[in-house]
């Protein structure tokens, strides 16, 4: 199987930069579109204003978990990631917050868990280095993202190829809605382009802020919640949902005898149902949910679901598969 | 260069350019020339798309489609009838998980693709496009355009970093007989 060496690879970058269409122009950013039902789903890339719109996040907050395994436990990964996190983070004004929740043992699954993972295989082996996937609700509405770097290729935190925080910047911003951009210039090109090898490739420039200021624009998150984590401190119980045959079945633990609220909402945060409004005892719980609510059996789709106790509140995204 | 030859693709097929541009890949990919393509995979086909159905997989964990295929010409490996091979991601009901970077297929479009086998989320060993858009290209009249144009691809050991036959694409003839020749050696 073709495989490059580091070397090769940074002395190629350097040839074919020479090669490459020197043009630059405002809003050459581009945005995901969810193509639709009836083909093959990868997203087509639109400008911000196309009438069809793009795929988004309707939350501010966005958490996501690491799968320790294979190269994800290499020293400074934790470190690249949220390096990486933190330039979206840092744009204004889009006021999105990208952040690193912890480790987890999921995977390359639809279960409300935003996880980055090293693996071989989910789709991404051979000439793949990175792929992203977009769970969506609605046509548009961003509720899960997952990445797997492949871990056949050698990946490292000090800036050398391949450079952990470079091309997480990329897919990040993949996460976040926004396709490659248009611009292709030889110079401080932008994160979403090629321009993810190395040290360079860490720095957002303005074509990628605009692009993410587009999308808070057009789409300005009304809910404040953590979305697609499992959620938690020390005293407050985590919240994790699986989907079954007949729904999903959402658990958690007390460690003490607590008042126990269970809310579901959609993804325009409307309340759609509460499962749990009782005094509950110490121990694992889990609820199944069928999709029944006080007006009937709800559609399939994406809800977040919200426990509170007397500590805290915590959430967790809620895939109902039927 | 690629600006006049963008030029001239722009005013002879219009339509071929907004089908290319309609789709695009977003994952990191290594640049494939044909005769990485080639060798690296144990089917390929010119065919078309009969129909696509999208499911969850077993455990209820991730989206699947399978895409029928009815192939009009074999260029490497066995195949006979129609046949079906598996991309992750796909709607069902409300919720659509999207691949960034995965094959774009539509029912009754024809393509030249590039297939192995490979474990999927929850399916092990299926035939797919392991190489995503790089694995696909799209017929349009008696030309093929490779799915990845337009997507910045990391440059093979060559330092190339254009799709096979870039914005222009390939004669139809010529992606075949280049095939057969990176098969027969």
């Amino acid at each position: 199987m073709h495989r490059m060496t580091n070397q090769q690879v940074t002395a190629a970058v350097a040839c074919a930069c020479a090669g490459l269409l020197l043009t630059s122009r405002s809003e050459a950013f581009r945005m995901i579109r969810n193509a639709g039902v009836g083909r093959t789903s990868s997203g087509s890339t639109v400008p911000c204003n196309d009438p069809g719109g793009f795929v988004h996040w309707t939350t501010s907050s966005v958490g996501w978990s690491l799968n320790p395994a294979n190269q994800g436990s290499k020293a400074g990964v934790v470190g690249a990631l949220q390096n990486a996190m933190t330039s979206w983070n840092q744009v204004t004004p889009a006021s999105y917050t990208v952040v690193y929740i912890g480790t987890t043992s999921r995977g390359f699954t639809t279960d409300g868990v935003n996880t980055v993972m090293w693996s071989v295989g989910n789709g991404c082996t051979g000439g793949c280095l990175a792929i992203t996937a977009l769970v969506l609700q609605s046509g548009q509405v961003i509720t899960e993202t997952d990445i797997s770097f492949n871990d056949a290729a050698t990946w490292n935190t000090n800036g050398s190829d391949y450079d952990v925080q470079a091309i997480a910047a990329h897919e990040f911003g993949h996460t976040l809605g926004i396709h490659h951009t248009e611009v292709k210039k030889a110079s401080n090109r932008p994160t979403m382009y090629a321009n993810y090898i190395g040290l360079s490739g860490r720095t957002l420039e303005s074509d990628d802020r605009d692009a993410l200021n587009c999308s808070f624009n057009r789409y300005r998150p009304a809910v404040l919640v953590v979305a697609g984590v499992e959620t938690g401190n020390k005293t407050m119980a985590t919240l994790s949902a699986r989907p079954n045959p007949h729904g999903a079945n959402l658990r958690f633990p007390l460690m003490h005898e607590d008042h126990v609220r269970l809310d579901l909402f959609n993804v325009a945060g409307r309340h759609v149902a509460t499962l749990v409004d009782a005094e509950m005892g110490p121990g694992e719980h889990e609820v199944a949910w069928d999709g029944a609510t006080s007006q009937g059996q709800v559609a399939n789709g994406v809800y977040f679901a919200r426990l509170a106790t007397r500590e805290g509140r915590t959430s967790a995204t809620v895939i109902l598969a039927r | 260069m690629r600006a006049s030859l963008f030029a001239v693709k722009l005013s002879l097929l219009p339509s071929a350019l907004a089908l290319s541009a309609a789709s695009a890949g977003a994952t990191t990919l290594i640049r494939q020339g044909l005769d990485h393509l080639t060798t690296g995979n144990e089917t390929i086909v010119q065919a078309t798309v009969l129909d696509i159905h999208s499911y969850w997989n077993a455990d209820h964990q991730f989206i699947l489609t399978d895409v029928r295929l009815r192939p009009s010409r074999i260029l490497k490996g066995e195949a006979s009838g129609d046949m079906i091979c598996t991309l992750m991601g796909g709607s069902v009901g409300d919720v659509t998980t999207l691949i960034v970077g995965g094959a774009d297929l539509a029912p009754g479009s024809e393509y030249v693709l590039f297939l192995a086998h490979d474990d999927l989320p929850g399916a092990a060993n299926r035939l797919t496009i392991r190489d995503h858009s790089q694995g696909v290209f799209e017929i349009v009249g008696s030309r093929a355009f490779s799915q990845a144009i337009g997507d910045p691809l990391l440059p093979d050991e060559h330092g190339k970093v254009d799709v096979p036959g870039g914005d222009d694409g390939l004669d139809l003839d010529e992606l075949i007989d280049q095939v057969r020749s990176h098969s027969n050696r």
